[in-house]
């Protein structure tokens, strides 16, 4: 019988190889964007794969992410306050991959012509792609008492927040109606045309 | 030229970076180690500075039979550690790197002090006198004849790895096994682990008994509990632990000729790890997803939004009389009859100028 733990071992491959490809490619994305010699160095085909890139390896992660929170919480015997802030930033990760996902859907390939939008985007990638690292390492850590992140002597996030039932039943509702608001209250964008 | 020089120096640089010694500062985990430590922990022993440890090996007996019990404990002292203060005590046979743990020369380690049944053990030190202390349990081999056990150390300290090994040791010498003298059959695996609360029931396939007993101790604190003989094994009860301790045990056998007890063997009883208001932290998390996207939805937004539909620009345009935008109700009084006769009667200038054409329409006619 294969245990919850090698699935999630796989799974948490998958979701840290498909956010690093999508991190990597907005990157240099962005970096083509940003310095137009450099950009002209290079074909409008290689500007539209990293796109692609990116797109791709963001909707592969996100797809992959509920596969390894499930076999994440199988795999945990019991739990600690690590594991606890494991759920906070598996929350964190998956918000910031879908607002990076739907700013690229809504705004088109267009956006890569705005500089504001360029260094944004860039901007939540490098931050989502930095919590995906400290999820893996708090899953290191758990798993064999030690991190790559040790070498930099990046917090081990050992502590985590309690603020009870009440106080994350308020947070849950509070975020709720802030999402809502934003998605249906605020003027929406219009897709930036390609030039 | 001056590109590969470049590259010359930058690999040289990062040659030179690399760290002379190469450990796990966490270590390496219990288990069942060979003197390199599989390579994995200190690298190769050669590599490792010496360590100022005195190691002690001491045996409850000198002589034991083929399976029969022996304890063994190690003691270190006098190391210099690192601020992890983290120690890594091996029980051996030999130092030739390969074959050398105490499996592989026959014996079988049952119990290693810290639940687990391996020849390797991790310490972190925290006693005033900083010496460091392991006991094992052991079954020995199923082939009469001498045997030695040593123990080394490896720990880091003063930002290196570090080193010491006993290679003298002891030597215990397996002989044969008396007729008739009480055994535990070779295949029980005493259990070395348990949670807190839980009892722990025993079960011991011992032969060539007329009584056995469980006898058990705990913090200063010991009993001895009788076992009742159901089939071929003994059954009995150690204490239910009520917080995270060490239980050690040991299994005491008699007969009309002998009285013959097992090594004294770790029960490490663990809390176990539960996570309060797991679900607290799901909503939580659910909370946090939410706000970040409706923040990252916000941010490119504002950004997405044309500089035209700004509020200064509207602000700038209705600043200028001419440059407002003619009323769209000039332009239907101009595709619309005033004086229609299929105006209803009730309505007025207004809300025919507004909605006549959509009337008309309705009816069919053109306007």
């Amino acid at each position: 019988m294969v245990e919850a733990g090698t699935f999630h071992a796989v799974a948490v491959e998958l979701t840290v190889g498909s956010f690093l490809l999508a991190t990597t490619a907005t990157l240099l994305r962005a970096m083509m964007a940003l310095y137009p010699r450099l950009g002209d160095k290079f074909s409008t085909s290689m500007a539209t794969g990293l796109d692609g890139a990116s797109l791709c390896g963001v909707i592969f992660g996100l797809l992959v992410v509920p596969f390894t929170i499930i076999t994440g919480n199988l795999a945990a015997d019991g739990g600690n306050s690590m594991t606890a802030n494991k759920i906070l930033l598996s929350g964190l990760c998956t918000g910031l991959w879908l607002g990076f996902l739907h700013g690229r859907l809504t705004l088109g390939i267009g956006l890569w012509n705005s500089k504001k939008l360029v260094i944004l985007q860039s901007l939540i990638a490098l931050f989502a792609c930095q919590v995906v690292l400290m999820l893996s390492s708090i899953g290191g850590t758990l798993s064999r008492g030690e991190t790559l992140t040790d070498l930099i002597g990046l917090p081990h996030l050992e502590n985590s927040p309690d603020v009870g039932m009440t106080g994350s039943v308020l947070m849950f509702l509070f975020s709720s109606i802030a999402l809502v608001t934003v998605l249906f209250m605020q003027p929406k964008s219009k897709r930036i045309v390609d030039e | 030229m001056m590109r590969r020089v470049f590259l010359i120096v930058i690999l040289l640089v990062a040659v030179l970076a690399v760290p002379e010694y190469t450990a796990n500062p966490s270590g390496e985990g219990d288990g069942t180690e060979e003197f390199v430590c599989g390579g994995a922990c200190h690298g190769d022993p050669g590599l490792s500075a010496e360590s100022l440890a005195q190691l002690t090996i001491t045996p409850d007996r000198s002589e034991t039979y083929v399976g029969g019990p022996l304890s063994v404990t190690v003691t270190a002292q006098d190391m210099q550690l690192s601020d992890r203060k983290l120690a890594g005590l091996f029980l051996l046979t030999s130092t030739h790197g390969v074959g050398d743990t105490p499996q592989a020369d026959g014996w079988t380690i049952l119990s290693d002090g810290a639940g687990g049944s391996g020849n390797y053990v991790e310490q972190r030190v925290t006693s005033s006198d900083g010496s460091a202390s392991v006991t094992w349990a052991l079954r020995a081999p199923s082939v009469e004849g001498d045997y030695r056990l040593i123990t080394a150390i490896h720990h880091g300290g003063d930002a290196s790895a570090r080193m010491a090994v006993d290679e003298v040791g002891v030597l215990i010498t397996v002989g044969p096994v008396p007729e008739n003298l009480p055994q535990i059959s070779a295949e029980w695996a005493p259990p070395t682990k348990t949670l807190v609360g839980k009892e722990m029931v025993l079960s011991v396939p011992a032969s060539n008994s007329t009584s056995v007993s469980l006898e058990w101790t705990s913090r200063g604190a010991e009993g001895s509990v009788v076992m009742t003989q159901q089939g071929d094994a003994w059954v009995g009860s150690l204490p239910t632990a009520l917080s995270a301790t060490e239980i050690q045990y040991r299994v005491v056998m008699t007969n009309e000729i002998f009285v013959e007890s097992s090594a004294w063997i770790t029960l490490s009883v663990e809390q176990q790890d539960i996570l309060p208001n797991a679900w607290a932290f799901r909503f939580q998390s659910i909370a946090i997803m939410f706000v970040s996207l409706a923040l990252c939805i916000t941010l490119n937004r504002r950004f997405g939004r044309p500089a035209k539909a700004g509020t200064s620009e509207i602000k700038s345009t209705f600043n200028q009389p001419s440059t407002i935008p003619m009323a769209p109700v000039q332009q239907v009084v101009q595709g619309i009859d005033m004086a229609d006769p299929r105006r209803p009667l009730s309505w007025s200038d207004e809300q025919w100028v507004h909605y006549g054409e959509d009337y008309l329409k309705g009816l069919g006619g053109g306007v």
